[in-house]
Protein backbone atom coordinates (compact mmCIF):
# COMPACT_ATOMS: atom_id res chain seq x y z
CA UNK A 1 0.00 0.00 0.00
CA UNK A 2 1.32 3.69 -0.90
CA UNK A 3 3.06 5.24 2.32
CA UNK A 4 0.56 8.03 3.12
CA UNK A 5 2.16 11.37 4.02
CA UNK A 6 2.46 12.77 7.91
CA UNK A 7 -0.21 15.20 9.07
CA UNK A 8 -0.41 17.78 11.62
CA UNK A 9 -2.41 16.90 14.74
CA UNK A 10 -2.68 19.58 17.37
CA UNK A 11 1.01 19.28 18.31
CA UNK A 12 1.97 15.56 16.85
CA UNK A 13 3.09 14.93 13.44
CA UNK A 14 1.37 11.44 12.58
CA UNK A 15 0.64 9.06 9.61
CA UNK A 16 -2.78 7.66 10.23
CA UNK A 17 -5.69 9.74 9.43
CA UNK A 18 -8.00 7.73 11.26
CA UNK A 19 -8.86 7.68 15.31
CA UNK A 20 -10.38 4.83 16.92
CA UNK A 21 -12.40 3.62 20.03
CA UNK A 22 -11.29 1.26 23.29
CA UNK A 23 -14.75 0.67 23.53
CA UNK A 24 -17.31 -2.63 22.41
CA UNK A 25 -14.69 -5.14 20.96
CA UNK A 26 -15.77 -8.78 22.48
CA UNK A 27 -12.46 -9.09 24.03
CA UNK A 28 -9.72 -6.84 25.35
CA UNK A 29 -7.39 -9.16 23.00
CA UNK A 30 -9.23 -8.47 19.91
CA UNK A 31 -9.39 -4.44 20.67
CA UNK A 32 -5.19 -5.22 20.67
CA UNK A 33 -5.56 -6.78 17.11
CA UNK A 34 -7.73 -4.47 15.38
CA UNK A 35 -6.28 -1.21 16.98
CA UNK A 36 -2.52 -2.71 15.41
CA UNK A 37 -4.53 -3.74 12.13
CA UNK A 38 -6.05 -0.08 11.54
CA UNK A 39 -2.94 1.55 11.85
CA UNK A 40 -4.24 4.45 13.90
CA UNK A 41 -2.04 6.16 16.04
CA UNK A 42 -4.77 7.87 17.94
CA UNK A 43 -6.98 6.12 20.84
CA UNK A 44 -9.98 7.26 22.66
CA UNK A 45 -10.33 6.32 25.92
CA UNK A 46 -12.36 7.22 28.90
CA UNK A 47 -12.58 7.25 33.06
CA UNK A 48 -15.30 6.05 34.83
CA UNK A 49 -16.05 5.35 38.81
CA UNK A 50 -13.65 2.66 39.93
CA UNK A 51 -15.03 -0.58 39.62
CA UNK A 52 -12.72 -2.95 42.50
CA UNK A 53 -14.35 -6.51 40.43
CA UNK A 54 -12.61 -4.67 37.70
CA UNK A 55 -9.02 -4.30 38.84
CA UNK A 56 -9.95 -0.82 39.33
CA UNK A 57 -9.11 -0.35 35.28
CA UNK A 58 -5.57 -1.64 35.56
CA UNK A 59 -5.34 -4.79 33.39
CA UNK A 60 -6.79 -2.23 30.35
CA UNK A 61 -4.94 0.53 31.10
CA UNK A 62 -1.72 -1.46 31.48
CA UNK A 63 -3.16 -2.66 27.47
CA UNK A 64 -3.52 0.55 26.43
CA UNK A 65 0.06 1.83 27.27
CA UNK A 66 1.59 -0.73 26.11
CA UNK A 67 0.37 0.61 22.16
CA UNK A 68 2.64 3.62 23.51
CA UNK A 69 -0.01 5.40 20.98
CA UNK A 70 -1.38 8.95 21.89
CA UNK A 71 -4.39 9.25 24.09
CA UNK A 72 -7.44 11.23 23.23
CA UNK A 73 -9.92 10.59 26.49
CA UNK A 74 -13.14 11.76 26.37
CA UNK A 75 -15.95 13.41 28.43
CA UNK A 76 -18.23 10.77 27.68
CA UNK A 77 -21.57 11.22 29.37
CA UNK A 78 -21.64 14.83 30.65
CA UNK A 79 -24.39 16.71 30.45
CA UNK A 80 -22.97 20.09 32.09
CA UNK A 81 -20.22 22.39 31.89
CA UNK A 82 -18.88 21.52 35.49
CA UNK A 83 -19.24 17.72 35.00
CA UNK A 84 -17.28 17.86 31.17
CA UNK A 85 -14.97 20.37 32.72
CA UNK A 86 -13.99 18.39 35.98
CA UNK A 87 -14.02 15.06 33.95
CA UNK A 88 -11.68 16.74 31.67
CA UNK A 89 -9.05 17.80 34.64
CA UNK A 90 -9.35 14.32 36.07
CA UNK A 91 -8.54 12.88 32.83
CA UNK A 92 -5.59 15.38 32.28
CA UNK A 93 -4.15 13.75 35.38
CA UNK A 94 -4.70 10.49 34.53
CA UNK A 95 -3.71 9.76 31.17
CA UNK A 96 -0.68 12.73 31.10
CA UNK A 97 -1.98 14.66 28.36
CA UNK A 98 -3.54 17.86 27.30
CA UNK A 99 -6.04 16.77 24.72
CA UNK A 100 -9.57 16.21 25.57
CA UNK A 101 -12.52 14.76 23.11
CA UNK A 102 -15.35 17.12 25.16
CA UNK A 103 -18.55 16.08 24.93
CA UNK A 104 -21.42 17.68 26.63
CA UNK A 105 -24.72 15.81 25.94
CA UNK A 106 -27.52 17.74 25.49
CA UNK A 107 -30.33 15.43 24.07
CA UNK A 108 -30.55 11.53 25.60
CA UNK A 109 -32.51 10.00 22.82
CA UNK A 110 -29.85 10.91 19.63
CA UNK A 111 -26.72 11.98 22.21
CA UNK A 112 -26.60 14.95 20.29
CA UNK A 113 -23.82 17.49 21.72
CA UNK A 114 -25.50 20.50 23.95
CA UNK A 115 -23.83 23.19 21.60
CA UNK A 116 -24.34 26.10 24.10
CA UNK A 117 -23.00 24.20 27.04
CA UNK A 118 -20.16 22.63 24.80
CA UNK A 119 -18.90 26.09 23.93
CA UNK A 120 -18.86 27.06 27.45
CA UNK A 121 -17.23 24.72 28.18
CA UNK A 122 -14.58 24.72 25.81
CA UNK A 123 -13.95 28.29 26.65
CA UNK A 124 -13.66 27.40 30.33
CA UNK A 125 -10.82 24.47 29.22
CA UNK A 126 -8.69 26.40 26.85
CA UNK A 127 -8.29 29.00 29.15
CA UNK A 128 -7.35 25.82 31.49
CA UNK A 129 -4.54 24.60 28.65
CA UNK A 130 -6.05 21.81 27.06
CA UNK A 131 -5.84 20.84 23.61
CA UNK A 132 -9.79 20.87 22.96
CA UNK A 133 -11.38 18.40 20.22
CA UNK A 134 -15.27 18.95 20.86
CA UNK A 135 -17.66 16.73 19.65
CA UNK A 136 -19.83 18.80 17.91
CA UNK A 137 -22.83 19.37 15.36
CA UNK A 138 -22.75 19.94 12.11
CA UNK A 139 -23.75 23.54 12.31
CA UNK A 140 -21.37 25.89 10.49
CA UNK A 141 -22.11 28.73 13.22
CA UNK A 142 -21.67 26.92 15.94
CA UNK A 143 -18.01 25.59 14.47
CA UNK A 144 -17.17 28.94 13.82
CA UNK A 145 -17.77 29.65 17.51
CA UNK A 146 -15.62 27.21 18.45
CA UNK A 147 -12.95 28.11 16.60
CA UNK A 148 -13.15 32.00 17.21
CA UNK A 149 -13.25 30.42 21.05
CA UNK A 150 -9.70 28.58 20.12
CA UNK A 151 -10.07 25.00 18.69
CA UNK A 152 -7.42 24.36 16.07
CA UNK A 153 -9.78 21.02 15.89
CA UNK A 154 -13.27 20.50 15.09
CA UNK A 155 -15.23 16.93 15.22
CA UNK A 156 -18.54 17.18 13.87
CA UNK A 157 -20.80 14.18 13.52
CA UNK A 158 -21.54 12.28 10.82
CA UNK A 159 -24.68 11.34 12.41
CA UNK A 160 -25.94 10.25 16.19
CA UNK A 161 -23.14 8.07 17.93
CA UNK A 162 -23.08 4.07 17.13
CA UNK A 163 -25.89 4.52 14.64
CA UNK A 164 -23.95 3.67 11.67
CA UNK A 165 -26.24 5.91 9.25
CA UNK A 166 -22.57 7.38 7.59
CA UNK A 167 -22.77 10.79 6.77
CA UNK A 168 -26.64 12.53 7.04
CA UNK A 169 -25.37 15.82 6.13
CA UNK A 170 -22.93 15.91 3.36
CA UNK A 171 -23.76 19.46 2.43
CA UNK A 172 -23.50 20.45 5.71
CA UNK A 173 -19.89 18.64 6.70
CA UNK A 174 -18.96 20.26 3.30
CA UNK A 175 -19.63 23.84 4.07
CA UNK A 176 -17.41 23.49 7.27
CA UNK A 177 -14.85 22.33 5.12
CA UNK A 178 -15.38 24.91 2.62
CA UNK A 179 -15.35 27.65 5.33
CA UNK A 180 -12.60 26.31 7.80
CA UNK A 181 -10.27 25.63 5.51
CA UNK A 182 -7.63 26.11 8.25
CA UNK A 183 -9.02 24.26 10.73
CA UNK A 184 -8.34 20.15 11.35
CA UNK A 185 -11.95 18.19 10.68
CA UNK A 186 -12.69 15.06 11.61
CA UNK A 187 -15.73 13.50 11.43
CA UNK A 188 -16.57 12.04 14.65
CA UNK A 189 -19.71 9.47 15.20
CA UNK A 190 -22.07 7.72 12.92
CA UNK A 191 -19.69 5.67 10.46
CA UNK A 192 -20.97 2.38 9.90
CA UNK A 193 -18.58 1.40 6.96
CA UNK A 194 -15.39 1.72 5.29
CA UNK A 195 -17.34 3.75 2.33
CA UNK A 196 -18.59 6.48 4.74
CA UNK A 197 -14.87 6.98 5.99
CA UNK A 198 -13.86 7.14 2.40
CA UNK A 199 -16.86 10.00 1.58
CA UNK A 200 -15.79 11.46 4.58
CA UNK A 201 -11.95 11.81 3.53
CA UNK A 202 -13.00 12.61 -0.28
CA UNK A 203 -14.31 15.63 1.08
CA UNK A 204 -11.39 17.03 2.28
CA UNK A 205 -11.80 15.82 6.17
CA UNK A 206 -8.62 15.52 7.92
CA UNK A 207 -9.45 12.46 9.87
CA UNK A 208 -12.43 10.40 11.25
CA UNK A 209 -12.99 8.74 14.19
CA UNK A 210 -14.71 5.67 15.40
CA UNK A 211 -15.44 3.07 17.25
CA UNK A 212 -18.45 1.02 16.93
CA UNK A 213 -18.06 -0.14 12.95
CA UNK A 214 -14.98 -1.77 14.01
CA UNK A 215 -15.87 -3.36 17.56
CA UNK A 216 -19.09 -4.45 16.44
CA UNK A 217 -17.96 -6.43 12.68
CA UNK A 218 -18.09 -10.17 12.97
CA UNK A 219 -14.25 -9.44 12.11
CA UNK A 220 -13.24 -6.48 14.05
CA UNK A 221 -9.51 -7.18 13.28
CA UNK A 222 -10.31 -7.26 9.57
CA UNK A 223 -13.04 -5.03 9.46
CA UNK A 224 -9.79 -2.27 11.19
CA UNK A 225 -7.72 -3.68 8.10
CA UNK A 226 -11.01 -2.68 5.31
CA UNK A 227 -10.85 0.96 7.51
CA UNK A 228 -7.36 1.73 7.22
CA UNK A 229 -7.28 0.83 3.27
CA UNK A 230 -10.71 3.13 3.44
CA UNK A 231 -8.70 5.85 4.52
CA UNK A 232 -5.40 5.50 2.42
CA UNK A 233 -8.48 5.88 -0.48
CA UNK A 234 -10.38 8.25 0.11
CA UNK A 235 -7.41 10.66 1.37
CA UNK A 236 -5.59 9.72 -1.91
CA UNK A 237 -8.78 10.54 -3.87
CA UNK A 238 -9.16 14.14 -2.78
CA UNK A 239 -5.18 14.70 -2.75
CA UNK A 240 -6.28 13.56 -6.81
CA UNK A 241 -9.03 15.57 -7.31
CA UNK A 242 -12.55 14.26 -8.19
CA UNK A 243 -13.82 14.52 -11.87
CA UNK A 244 -16.62 17.22 -12.11
CA UNK A 245 -19.97 15.62 -11.77
CA UNK A 246 -22.16 16.04 -14.71
CA UNK A 247 -26.51 15.01 -15.55
CA UNK A 248 -25.52 14.15 -19.33
CA UNK A 249 -23.81 11.07 -20.44
CA UNK A 250 -20.36 11.64 -22.41
CA UNK A 251 -18.24 8.66 -24.01
CA UNK A 252 -15.23 7.80 -22.45
CA UNK A 253 -14.49 5.72 -25.97
CA UNK A 254 -13.66 7.93 -28.62
CA UNK A 255 -16.24 8.47 -30.89
CA UNK A 256 -14.15 9.70 -34.32
CA UNK A 257 -13.60 6.39 -36.34
CA UNK A 258 -16.71 4.72 -35.11
CA UNK A 259 -17.44 1.66 -37.06
CA UNK A 260 -21.03 1.48 -38.79
CA UNK A 261 -21.12 5.74 -37.89
CA UNK A 262 -24.07 6.95 -38.80
CA UNK A 263 -24.67 10.63 -39.39
CA UNK A 264 -27.90 11.66 -37.62
CA UNK B 1 -17.99 8.36 62.61
CA UNK B 2 -18.32 10.57 60.02
CA UNK B 3 -20.04 9.53 56.64
CA UNK B 4 -18.94 10.48 53.09
CA UNK B 5 -20.13 9.06 49.68
CA UNK B 6 -17.78 7.84 47.49
CA UNK B 7 -18.97 6.40 43.93
CA UNK B 8 -22.45 6.94 44.98
CA UNK B 9 -22.20 4.40 48.02
CA UNK B 10 -22.28 5.66 51.85
CA UNK B 11 -18.80 5.16 53.32
CA UNK B 12 -17.70 5.47 56.59
CA UNK B 13 -14.21 7.32 57.26
CA UNK B 14 -11.80 7.47 60.10
CA UNK B 15 -9.30 9.03 57.99
CA UNK B 16 -9.12 13.13 58.63
CA UNK B 17 -7.47 13.84 54.68
CA UNK B 18 -8.20 12.70 51.45
CA UNK B 19 -4.34 11.56 51.46
CA UNK B 20 -4.99 9.04 54.09
CA UNK B 21 -8.55 8.38 52.94
CA UNK B 22 -6.54 7.22 50.03
CA UNK B 23 -3.58 5.28 50.93
CA UNK B 24 -5.61 3.33 52.66
CA UNK B 25 -8.23 2.22 49.80
CA UNK B 26 -5.71 2.32 46.96
CA UNK B 27 -2.76 -0.11 46.14
CA UNK B 28 0.39 1.84 45.05
CA UNK B 29 0.04 1.10 41.21
CA UNK B 30 -3.47 1.56 40.68
CA UNK B 31 -4.07 4.41 38.23
CA UNK B 32 -6.78 6.80 39.60
CA UNK B 33 -8.13 10.48 40.01
CA UNK B 34 -10.65 12.71 42.51
CA UNK B 35 -13.22 14.90 42.24
CA UNK B 36 -14.20 16.47 45.70
CA UNK B 37 -17.78 17.62 45.63
CA UNK B 38 -17.78 17.66 41.95
CA UNK B 39 -14.47 19.54 41.64
CA UNK B 40 -10.66 18.32 40.52
CA UNK B 41 -8.73 17.68 42.97
CA UNK B 42 -4.96 17.32 42.03
CA UNK B 43 -2.94 14.76 43.50
CA UNK B 44 -0.82 17.62 45.25
CA UNK B 45 -3.58 18.62 47.24
CA UNK B 46 -4.68 14.95 48.85
CA UNK B 47 -2.80 15.87 51.99
CA UNK B 48 -4.43 19.13 52.34
CA UNK B 49 -8.08 18.26 51.72
CA UNK B 50 -9.66 17.54 54.70
CA UNK B 51 -12.92 15.20 54.91
CA UNK B 52 -16.16 16.30 56.37
CA UNK B 53 -19.48 14.56 56.99
CA UNK B 54 -21.44 14.47 53.44
CA UNK B 55 -18.49 14.66 51.07
CA UNK B 56 -18.93 13.22 48.05
CA UNK B 57 -15.93 12.10 46.19
CA UNK B 58 -15.59 10.30 42.68
CA UNK B 59 -12.73 8.26 41.99
CA UNK B 60 -12.24 7.44 38.38
CA UNK B 61 -10.10 5.14 36.60
CA UNK B 62 -9.18 4.72 32.89
CA UNK B 63 -11.91 2.97 31.04
CA UNK B 64 -12.51 2.20 27.59
CA UNK B 65 -13.53 4.44 25.72
CA UNK B 66 -14.84 5.96 22.05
Amino acid sequence: MRKQTMWQLADKEIESRLLIGTALYPSPEIMLESIKASGSQVVTVSLRRQNPMASGGQDFWQMIQSLNLNLLPNTAGCHSVKEAVTTAQMARELFNTNWIKLEVIGDDYNLQPDPFALLEATKELISQGFEVFPYCTDDLVLCEKLVEAGCRILMPWGAPIGTGKGLINPYALKTIRERLKNVTLIVDAGIGAPSHAVEAMQLGYDGVLLNTAIAQANDPEKMATAFKHAMAAGRLAFESGLMPERDMAQPSTPTIGTPFWHQN
Amino acid sequence: MPQVIVNGQITDVVESNLAEFLSARQNAQSSFAVALNETFVPKAEYQNTLLKEGDRIELVSPMQGG
